[in-house]
């Protein structure tokens, strides 16, 4: 039962990478914000999915496929520098966009598109690492369910 | 040979709400206060829903921003993301 819960988390997890770049974004809202936003939650949604499977199934996991074990360890030590760079890139944009919005002479669009620019670069390596995690739960098939 | 126009500054929508506001304030604490407090109170009002839009540059909600943060602390430090021995 637990490996079929696991299975259908990994579907919706798979359906919604899909889907986030196709998704709309509602008028005032700003585009660049929003995507990342998405991404960032798909990737450590993703990255949580695979950290609670090993954590949940390791004794079954572990001798089945060689190498997984160092794979997931891998991740959970690169992914924690990587969400809180691209977290913090976030709010950084987020208030400069809003203090852009109140009063453009207080920041300029060149400062703005530097920290868009940023935030894109970390977004990307989160997104990255979150693929890297739903390729290595892919090779686990729930047990056979 | 024709010339572009000079390009016209955008207006600054919360910049002249304060300026209404700052013109109102006098108004509404002397003898016409029954008449512009409630005006007051009206841009006051106005001035915070301009506030709040601006503020809701991306998709989430600052109180959906703090529920996510408490949410990845959580996952941070749970054992699952912890490197397994």
């Amino acid at each position: 039962m637990r490996h079929m819960k696991a299975g259908i988390a990994i579907m919706a997890l798979l359906v919604a990478v899909l889907f986030t770049a196709c998704a709309t974004v509602a008028p005032g809202n700003d585009p660049v914000l929003v995507n990342a936003e998405r991404n960032l939650n798909v990737a450590v949604k993703s990255l949580d999915a695979l950290f609670a499977t090993d954590y949940e199934n390791w004794q079954v996991i572990d001798p089945a496929i060689p190498g997984w074990k160092a794979a997931v360890n891998a991740l959970r030590i690169a992914a924690p520098p990587v969400i809180d760079a691209a977290d913090g890139s976030i709010k950084a944009y987020r208030a400069a966009l809003a203090l852009y919005r109140v009063d453009p002479t207080q920041i300029t669009q060149e400062q703005l598109n530097g920290l868009a620019t940023d935030l894109g670069t970390k977004i990307v390596a989160a997104v990255n690492l979150g693929k890297q995690a739903m390729a290595v739960i892919a090779q686990w098939n729930g047990g056979g369910k | 040979m024709s010339s572009n126009p000079p390009a016209q500054p955008a207006p600054n929508w919360t910049e002249m709400w304060m300026n209404l506001l700052l013109a109102l304030a006098p108004l509404a604490a002397g003898p016409y206060a029954l008449v512009f407090a409630p005006l007051l109170a009206l841009v006051m009002a106005t001035i915070d829903v301009i506030k709040g839009a601006l503020a809701q540059t991306g998709e989430l909600t600052p109180e959906e921003v703090a529920t996510f943060d408490a949410w990845l602390a959580e996952r941070k430090a749970s054992p699952e993301w912890q490197v397994r021995i």
